[in-house]
């Protein structure tokens, strides 16, 4: 029995430290290929996104809307209250619609979010399939639904970009304009600039 | 039977001399790799903590693509120990560089140079000058304009593990593609899109007007004047169908039509829409395209120019947009959202065959335009 075990313990401790060593090599090299270059947006447009504000144990998101012109999108600032998962919330908020007048609601009455997943710095959201069905078409509507989804989903720190699901299928248009394969990332341009 | 058990125990004192060694072994491995990974991710910061001499201690690129504009953009981060302050500069010649001086922190542990594959950045050069100082120098393809570029920099946050930021976006810059456009529309091959079809109506305006029915309408009426003009149109449709066939996949019915284009070696592809939104007041045209060559913007600015002549419509203006079409098409290519047809008095005004015969003209005015432009640029 004592011989057994001399006899296997250099091989269990090597086994111990190979596979020790592979966790921390692949978890390595995890780190640089996948770390996005820094999701943070540029200063004057940030907002304290995921944070705690301190007093409540709520967090803030930022949604994106489209103005009432169609022209651009504007973050508006929400809170989510404590124990919900912010990134779920910030997207129900979406398809609710802005608090503010001077925004419009961009996702179709009817949609439902049914999932979403993070995976490597990519958010995974899937909406039912009114967002298709109940979408009013044209180009100005499809981007600034795409660009909306986007710039609100990248808010937070850990997610880079963004695929569009509908019924758990990716999808590669929404309504004949926009070229949604690949993964989506933020657009600064359609961000109304403050003076 | 004694002379074994001698054997025995020299054998397993040798045995437990070689696993003390593979325990030692085992040891100094550990100890190696937890020094390697601490130099790697923690120490150069600390160093700089130590030494009190702000530096750059790493430094991070990735690609994305803007959801909206479809414009890919590079973002290259510079972490550093402590606050800095930047100010940047595009120079020309002697080849295009963008230089970036850097007050608050020395070049420290972030190579000298990086090597890039020229899609966006040659090359980075990174100049420490004094203890605190320091400049980036970025050699570009082409020269940057103010939109192209940004250089930002942003505060540390030790709640989420992150340093002091320099950060630099960049976006793409647009292929150096030269076309040889003669001007006029004689001879020229034009594809026209009438969008949507089939089993996809497009957009519904409120009094159940579809999008598909006015872009055939007025598509054929851009090929009729395009014609008498001497030029050679190819409609994706001639009449309410799908292109590709029923029910096709998204990308299959959109593939469908930039093929027609492309198959046909077309010099220009033109999509035809009308637009929607959810607030019924917006109205007006706009004209997407996506920046293979600076042709793409050209034929955009000049259809744009054209449809505001005489037009009832207000113009929305030229955007770039992520859309199927102009980028799949090897030649120019726009997409002309003509009005709002959920907006009612647009709607109307849209089922009118004289508004429609207006537009028609303008698109081909437009078309006409571009193509004395295009032949200024450097064609034969």
């Amino acid at each position: 029995m004592m011989r057994m075990r001399l006899k296997v313990l250099p091989w269990l401790l090597w086994f111990v430290l190979s596979s020790f060593l592979l966790v921390a090599c692949s978890s390595d090299t995890n780190k640089n290929n996948n770390t996005p270059a820094d999701t943070t947006k540029p200063p004057e447009q940030t907002a304290d996104t995921g944070k705690t504000p301190g007093n409540a144990g709520s967090k803030q998101v930022v949604v994106y809307f489209p103005t009432r012109d169609a022209m651009f999108l504007m973050p508006e600032t929400r809170k989510v209250s404590a124990g919900q998962d912010p990134v779920r919330s910030s997207m129900e908020m979406l398809i609710v619609g802005p608090e503010s007048r001077e925004l419009e609601a961009i996702v179709p009455q009817g949609t439902v979010l049914r999932n979403i997943t993070i995976k490597d710095h990519v958010a995974y959201v899937d909406f039912s399939n009114a967002i298709i069905k109940k979408n009013p078409g044209g180009s100005t509507t499809e981007l600034l639904l795409v660009g909306a989804i986007a710039n609100t989903l990248t808010e937070f720190p850990d997610i880079s970009g963004v695929r569009i699901l509908v019924e758990g299928k990716q999808v590669e248009t929404l309504t004949g304009h926009a070229d949604l394969t690949g993964v989506l990332g933020r657009s600064e341009e359609m961000i109304k600039k403050h003076k | 039977m004694q002379k074994r058990e001698v054997q025995h125990s020299v054998n397993s004192l040798g045995k437990e001399k070689v696993l003390l060694r593979h325990i030692l072994t085992i040891c100094f491995l550990l100890i190696s790799i937890l020094c390697i990974q601490g130099a790697g991710i923690t120490s150069p910061v600390q160093a700089a903590g130590k030494s009190g001499s702000p530096e750059m201690t790493n430094v991070r690129w990735a690609v994305s693509k803007d959801a909206a504009t479809g414009v890919a953009k590079l973002r290259l981060v510079f972490d550093v120990s402590g606050p800095v302050q930047v100010s940047s500069s595009v120079s020309e010649s002697p080849s295009p560089r963008l230089t970036i001086d850097v007050k608050g922190a020395g070049r420290g542990s972030v190579p000298d140079t990086l090597d890039f594959d020229g899609n966006f950045i040659n090359k980075v050069s990174v100049v420490g000058k004094t203890e605190d100082t320091s400049t980036l120098l970025v050699d570009i393809p082409t020269v940057l304009g103010d939109g192209d570029y940004r250089v930002f920099t942003l505060r540390n946050d030790p709640a989420a593990n992150r340093p002091y930021r320099i950060v630099i976006d960049i976006n793409k810059p647009v292929p150096p593609v030269v076309y040889h456009f003669t001007p006029g529309l004689e001879d020229k091959v034009i594809v026209l899109d009438p969008g949507h079809g089939g089993s996809d109506p497009g957009a519904i305006g409120l009094t159940g007007t579809y999008e598909k029915t006015i872009t055939l309408s007025v598509a054929g009426k851009v090929k009729k004047l395009l014609e008498k003009a001497g030029a050679q149109v190819i409609m994706t449709r001639q009449d309410d169908c799908d292109v590709a066939w029923r029910n096709a996949t998204d990308v299959a019915e959109l593939s469908a039509r930039t093929s027609v284009a492309n198959n046909n070696k077309a010099d220009i592809f033109i999509s035809i829409h009308t637009n929607a939104f959810t607030n019924r007041t917006v109205g007006g045209a706009a004209v997407y395209y996506s920046a293979k060559s600076m042709y793409d913007s050209l034929l955009a600015q000049s259809l744009d120019s054209a449809l505001t002549q005489n037009s009832k419509f207000a113009d929305r203006g030229i955007y770039r947009g992520n859309l199927y079409v102009t980028k799949n098409t090897l030649m120019p290519a726009a997409l002309i959202e003509m009005a709002f047809i959920s907006n009612p008095n647009e709607e109307k005004l849209l089922c009118s065959p004289a508004v429609q015969q207006q537009i028609a003209q303008n698109i081909v005015n437009g078309l006409d335009r571009f193509f004395t432009e295009a032949a200024r640029l450097g064609g034969n």
